[in-house]
């Protein structure tokens, strides 16, 4: 089974080898769980990935396989899990290039790894997601993401209480008085602790 | 057409949400993103909830991760519900009026209260006591070193553990009313630790005792113990009974250091634990440097006809160590102290790794006598006890945790990292700490004695 075909929600079909496919868990274990190993050029339908979508997954993972397959040499005896969890922790220059894109084809792309569950490609969507928050304030990410504020009159005044506008309340008495036990051996310690305040 | 008006970031599944989020990796943007809209606020504080970097309020350190104010304010209100464990190491006082200012009034969830101050200026008063108990209506355990007299301790009415002792520093006692009231008012506490270190105690449990019918763990200074230790030996709940030996330090100033006395000869209630409770012991610990033992100190014990002695702790002995072979017949030995043993040689503590084969936890540390032969001989024991040990898919029993410090082999471990060994793996863990719920330093039990029974 070289090749495997994958139907997007819109009915276009994407011709493409397994193991590029294989990026994907769900794929993965679709061919495993229903024995298409078997079958030549098994059609998979994916529902909820339209076609645009679907064909930059296709071109990101064709890239990374490409990719993979060099550091697989660089990398022999460390296994695939922590090879994802390396890179993910930076975003590649290529990876930063292929998701400049506008919000929407962004979180397409997000839901779409998602769905797919392709960890390295949610990974970089949302660490560029994250980098995008990180450092502002919630009206600045509102603003960026246009999210409405749907907090009521008290939620929001609970998101931004202060010192200054605290109702002023009464002193705490000193914490240096407490009783004295005159039979105590420490008595005159326990006077010298008060004669300091 | 209602689709097209949510914010494209919305239509996320909480997963990507979360997703987002693991990447924050700053508290500052988590806040700002939860302070967005509620749906945010819902995932931050799911998040958060489950975290374990928040499972402890510590208000000192969560001033440093949120050095803002008003976030500072905003996540103590989205946590405080969930909280369960506080700690503090400033002043009380203070503390509880920046709660209050932050209204935060009652944490309702939070079972655990450690008060360690780093300024021993600050001592709380009874007021911020009984604000402490309002605070954390649902207390269970507190530890408490600093001096009070105790009053409104009993308003934690569901405590059930309550430690009043910092190892070595304690000079102050609870008023005697407020211990009556303490016994008499928390039906729930298992666990009561009262020493007092640098006086003799004049705490009384006369009138209590009748109260502790769930007590678990008494901790308390000989003192206290002697007029009503028939009494707290027949608590139906007890299985951990720690005697702190009272003493006043009153050196005459022209004696010589050498020649000065510090044994502490008060052995009675010693043995007559040991004879009352024979059948019951599972455990027993003494310090040999404050109780005056000497060889055959332990020949006549009753607790040998039972052999149940699964903690054995025996430390700071200065005499031979051959007369030690006799506790080899406690074949159930779980743990074995033998810190600071002067004379303490591989082969007699060989014939404990041979004959005890339940042993876990082996603390030989200050031993200077242990060679770096006694790791490959205890070795080839448990190897010819469990060969396949090693292997994946066999079931296997726990490894010995061999805690070395300063012993006679604690250069060769390190030199040689042992602990990465893997020959030893499986079968030995190197640590260099003490062993769980000892006294750190030369002694298991601090200028003193322990025993644990046997409870049904």
């Amino acid at each position: 089974m070289p090749n495997i075909q994958l139907q997007s929600s819109d009915g276009e079909v994407f011709n493409i080898d397994s193991e590029t496919a294989k990026c994907s868990s769900t794929i993965r274990n679709l061919i495993e769980d229903c024995g298409l190993e078997s079958e030549e050029n098994p059609l998979i339908p994916l529902p909820n990935v339209n076609s645009t979508i679907l064909s930059k997954v296709l071109i990101w993972a064709n890239h990374h396989r490409a990719e993979k397959a060099e550091k697989t040499e660089e990398n022999s005896g460390k296994d695939e899990a922590s090879a994802v969890v390396r890179s993910s922790d930076v975003i590649s220059a290529w990876d930063a290039e292929f998701l400049t894109v506008d919000q929407g084809t962004l979180f397409e792309l997000i839901l779409a790894a998602n769905y797919l569950d392709i960890k390295e490609l949610l990974s970089v969507a949302c660490m560029t997601v994250a980098n995008m928050i990180k450092g502002h304030t919630a009206e600045e990410i509102r603003q960026t993401f246009h999210i409405p504020n749907d907090f009521s009159p008290s939620e929001e005044e609970l998101l931004h209480k202060d010192r200054d506008n605290e109702p002023v309340i009464p002193e705490v008495e000193s914490s240096y008085v407490f009783n004295l036990n005159k039979g105590s051996p420490n008595f005159k310690f326990e006077l010298d602790l008060l004669g300091n305040f | 057409m209602a689709e097209e008006s949510v914010p494209e970031i919305l239509q996320l599944n909480d997963d990507c949400l979360e997703e987002i989020f693991d990447r924050l990796q700053d508290l500052h943007s988590e806040v700002a993103f939860s302070q967005t809209c509620q749906r945010m606020q819902h995932i931050c504080l799911s998040k958060w909830r489950i975290s374990r970097a928040y499972e402890q309020l510590d208000l000192d350190k969560w001033r440093e991760m949120l050095p803002n104010y008003e976030d500072l304010v905003y996540f103590l209100a989205q946590m405080r519900p969930y909280l369960k464990e506080m700690c503090a190491s400033s002043c009380l006082c203070a503390l509880l009026k920046d709660l209050d200012e932050m209204q935060i009034t009652v944490l309702p969830r939070v079972t655990s209260f450690y008060y360690d101050p780093e300024d021993v200026d600050c001592y709380p008063s009874n007021r911020s006591i009984r604000k402490l108990s309002e605070l954390l209506p649902g207390l269970q355990k507190l530890r408490l070193t600093t001096p009070i007299d105790g009053r409104f301790l009993s308003h934690f009415e569901h405590l059930q553990e309550l430690h009043l002792y910092e190892d070595q520093h304690k000079a102050y006692e609870l008023q005697q009313e407020y211990l009556d009231e303490i016994c008499q008012k928390l039906h729930d506490l298992k666990v009561l630790d009262i020493r007092t270190y640098d006086v003799i105690s004049k705490l009384q449990l006369g009138n209590c005792l009748q109260s502790l019918r769930n007590l678990t763990v008494l901790k308390l200074n000989l003192a206290t113990l002697k007029p009503v230790l028939p009494a707290v030996l027949e608590l139906p709940s007890l299985r951990q009974l720690v005697v702190l030996l009272d003493n006043e330090w009153h050196i005459p100033p022209l004696v010589s250091p050498d020649s000065y006395d510090h044994k502490i000869r008060e052995v009675g209630e010693f043995y007559d634990i040991m004879e009352r409770k024979a059948k019951d012991i599972v455990g027993f610990a003494v310090d040999g440097y404050y109780m005056p033992l000497e060889p055959g100190w332990d020949a006549e014990l009753p607790i040998w006809a039972h052999r149940k002695l699964k903690r054995l702790a025996i430390c700071s002995w200065s005499h031979a160590a051959d007369y030690l072979e006799r506790y080899t017949c406690m074949e159930n030995l779980r743990l074995l102290c033998l810190r600071n043993w002067n004379e303490l040689s591989d082969d007699i503590l060989l014939r404990f790794v041979e004959l005890c084969p339940h042993l876990e936890h082996l603390d030989v540390s200050y031993c200077r006598e242990l060679t770096p032969n006694f790791l490959p001989r205890a070795l080839e024991i448990l190897k010819q006890r469990e060969p396949r040990k090693p292997m994946p898919g066999y079931r296997h029993t726990a490894p010995l945790l061999l805690y070395y410090v300063l012993s006679g082999f604690e250069d060769f471990i390190d030199k040689t990292n042992l602990k990465s060994s893997p020959d030893y793996r499986g079968y030995i863990v190197f640590t260099a700490d003490f062993p769980f719920g000892s006294e750190r330093g030369l002694s298991f039990v601090d200028r003193g004695y322990q025993f644990e029974f046997d409870c049904p």
